[in-house]
């Protein structure tokens, strides 16, 4: 059953680099039957990873683990890339946007590459990782780290976009694929106030969890210490932009900034600083 | 000056810019490893970096005066800004202005005039409403104008004009929280072995040494289940550790319960967890009168004490204060044991007499010869370690800020939910009657969302449109 859900996964992965083509050719010759030909590639996609994700689950339970897997890089790499489909689905459907998906998609495509290096076996959970919160807590920290990388992405367009405006150069090609400025903008706010929320409930679950495990709620850790280190440029973008009206460049740079330290958190925070979190 | 300091603690650049130093500062404290042994950060930094980075609170940070000074002033400016617009923004719920001034009028947008030739005004009115309502927008005030039009007023998403001040509030009462757990709590922990009971807690913070509990804890049974291989065969890797704990209160066993990671015990307010297991080791210290003659050999844990007598009857008590597997002297010129691999085992023992003041002296697995301290009778040795009980580890934590941290918590989640998702829109319609007709006047804002508060407003306008178009078909 987990070879099966290996072959899964690399068949999604294989279909999302398709989607990309699919929507770079919409942006091109923007036919409307083309978009939604990439759209449904990329919900294809989402359905065959959504299996794979099943069939690992259950291999978790076939192996008395009896946690849905999520707690070593291979398993959190194949869920953030299916968080960030899904959000990004979602936000295509809600904006009728589909320019993104030229960026978004490769995004999926690579974290899953990633994982075929990666060894897929389920790991046994250490006893502290034996809890209801673990789910709730990873579902929320990803889904926060998915929206952030499409906010991401839209940032990086805008910035390309901006760029092209300024000099005045790409009328014929850039300009006329991606969406206006504004527009990106826009998006990239909506899409930082969709994952801020998750954030908070992710950073929240955690400590509830880590309170019910060992009795204390924050304990500096530094995964927690840089969860909240993004949590705070995420509000300091937020205020900027809601509040003081800061919009455009600066924006669009503290949004990418915060996504390298969502990075940072995920990757660097496991790889380079020891804590409580050095099994994830 | 006041109006001066509230402006700048109310101040949007103050909120980013700490909220930027904070997220920048706190990268130094995962960089440098917090709240180690002096002696590790010398090594590393040198004597004299070492200086400067604990002047600078580096080795703390988190609990560093200008950390905490920090987060104060983040919560003053949290404090200070809903404050000042907390008047404002209950007034605008509370009672709404209806009768907008002609200058409102004119600067709100987005905005739309709507000429009609229905004959009368309450016609129109009608009309308005029923738009209004359509397009979501049902709670309304009319007041009728001086000259027979009216001024209607409609709006939605009163809650999300708060939200502001549930979100800053929130975050205040988790501050509130953290102060009293640090004020009021402590945090500690305490081994016990199977069949015995403790009381006293090692504190790791909310005080220093050991605290002593107004009860007793026994570990009646403790169990570790470890993972099995593909063969069925136990391997090293726990899978679950759990202790069934008994509280005693005034001699009496008031409480029994069985706990495990993530499943702790609570008796009055303080927390027993399941945090790590171990065992102790038994060791046999074997006696010799000075001249060699065997008296006997004794099985001692640490802490615990064993007897035996002389010829005359006259008894000494022997007790293991400490044991150390792998005994060395660090570089405070301390005895400390470098691991728990049983390389240089010593024991620490105090030997007391019948009627004679007690002494301690060390005994080395080692080096048996090693001359005793003080003048002794007898000679004492350290003969072997054997494995011994097996002993739970508890992190003990009495937080009573726990309650507060956990309700400013659920109010920061449906607070910044409602901050994004529910905007405050309101309209306001103006009909003025011309005599043969009216002129609408439709002015709306939003806190929030101006993009999709336009789409409405076109809808509602384009509705408006055409409906009054029936109307005078």
């Amino acid at each position: 059953m987990l070879g099966l859900s290996s072959k899964f996964f690399g068949a999604a992965m294989i279909i999302y680099i398709i989607a990309t083509l699919v929507y770079l050719t919409y942006l091109v010759i923007k036919n409307e039957k083309i978009g939604h030909l990439a759209t449904l590639t990329t919900l294809s996609g989402l359905i065959i990873h959504t299996t794979a994700l099943g069939l690992r689950t259950a291999a978790s339970y076939q192996q008395g683990i009896g946690q849905p897997p999520f707690t070593n890089l291979y398993s959190s790499m194949v869920f953030f890339s299916w968080a960030i489909i899904l959000t990004y689905l979602i936000l295509e459907f809600k904006f009728k946007q589909k320019a993104i998906g030229v960026f978004v998609t490769p995004i999926a495509f690579i974290l899953l590459a990633v994982t075929t290096l990666l060894s897929n076996q389920i790991e046994p959970l250490v006893p502290a990782l034996q809890s209801n919160w673990l789910l709730s807590h990873v579902v929320t920290c990803f889904f926060g780290y998915a929206a952030f990388a499409v906010a991401c992405g839209i940032s990086i367009m805008y910035l390309v976009r901006v760029h092209y405006e300024e000099k005045g150069i790409g009328q014929g090609s850039v300009l006329k694929i991606l969406p206006s400025a504004e527009l990106l903008d826009e998006l990239a706010y909506k899409a930082i106030v969709i994952g801020f929320p998750f954030l908070t409930i992710g950073i929240i679950t955690g400590a509830a969890w880590a309170n019910y495990a060992w009795g204390t709620y924050w304990s500096w850790d530094p995964k927690e210490t840089w969860s909240l280190i993004t949590w705070f440029v995420y509000a300091a973008f937020l205020h900027a932009r809601f509040a003081a009206g800061w919009k455009g460049k600066r924006t669009a740079i503290l949004s990418i900034v915060g996504f390298l330290f969502v990075l940072f958190t995920y990757l660097g925070v496991s790889w380079l600083l020891p804590g409580l979190h050095s099994y994830a | 000056m006041v109006k001066k300091l509230v402006r700048f603690f109310s101040s949007l650049k103050l909120t980013i810019s700490l909220l930027i130093i904070l997220a920048l500062t706190s990268i130094i404290g995962t960089l440098i490893q917090q709240q180690q042994n002096p002696a590790i950060y010398v090594q590393q930094f040198g004597k004299s970096t070492y200086q400067i980075l604990k002047i600078l609170g580096f080795f703390d940070l988190y609990h560093s005066w200008w950390f905490i000074t920090l987060l104060a002033l983040l919560a003053l400016n949290l404090l200070v800004c809903s404050l000042r617009r907390l008047p404002r923004d209950l007034k605008l719920i509370l009672s709404p202005k209806v009768k907008i001034t002609d200058n409102e009028l004119k600067s709100l947008r987005p905005q739309e005039k709507i000429s009609t030739n229905l004959p009368s005004v309450d016609q129109t009115l009608e009309v308005v409403l029923t738009a209004l309502k359509k397009g979501g927008f049902g709670c309304h005030h009319k007041v009728k104008d001086d000259g027979g039009g009216w001024y209607l007023f409609s709006e939605r998403g009163k809650l999300g004009r708060l939200a502001f001040h549930i979100t800053h509030l929130s975050i205040i009462i988790i501050f509130a929280g953290a102060i009293i757990g640090a004020a009021k709590g402590f945090k500690g922990f305490i081994n016990i072995v199977e069949g015995d009971k403790g009381k006293f807690i090692t504190l790791q913070s909310g005080g220093q040494g050991t605290r002593e509990l107004d009860f007793e804890v026994e570990c009646k049974k403790f169990e570790v289940i470890y993972y099995q291989d593909a063969a069925g065969n136990p391997t090293n890797r726990p899978k679950d550790y759990k202790s069934l704990l008994a509280i005693h209160d005034h001699g009496r066993e008031v409480l029994a319960k069985e706990i495990e990671v993530n499943s702790p015990l609570n008796y009055h307010g303080i927390y027993f967890y399941q945090s790590s297991f171990g065992e102790i080791p038994r060791l046999t210290i074997t006696v010799k009168t000075r001249q060699g003659e065997p008296i006997g050999s004794f099985d001692v844990w640490e802490g615990g004490s064993f007897r035996f007598s002389d010829q005359n009857g006259q008894q000494t008590q022997v007790t293991l204060l400490r044991y150390f597997p792998d005994f060395y002297m660090n570089q405070n010129g301390q005895v400390d044991s470098r691991s728990n691999v049983p390389n240089n085992p010593a024991a620490f023992l105090e030997i007391k007499p019948a009627n004679d003041q007690p002494q301690q002296t060390w005994v080395f697995y080692r080096f048996p010869d090693f001359p005793h301290a003080g003048q002794t009778d007898y000679r004492y040795s350290l003969t072997s370690i054997n494995s011994g009980k097996k002993f739970t580890g508890l992190q003990v934590v009495r937080d009573p800020g726990v309650p507060l941290v956990w309700t400013g918590c659920i109010i920061l989640i449906i607070g910044i939910i409602v901050l994004f998702s529910v905007p405050h829109e309101r309209l306001w319609v103006v009909i003025a009657d011309k005599g043969s007709g009216q002129e609408i006047t439709i002015v709306g804002n939003t806190n929030k969302n101006k993009l999709s508060f336009q789409g409405r407003f076109t809808q509602i306008v384009t509705n408006l449109k055409s409906d009054l178009a029936d109307r005078t078909k």
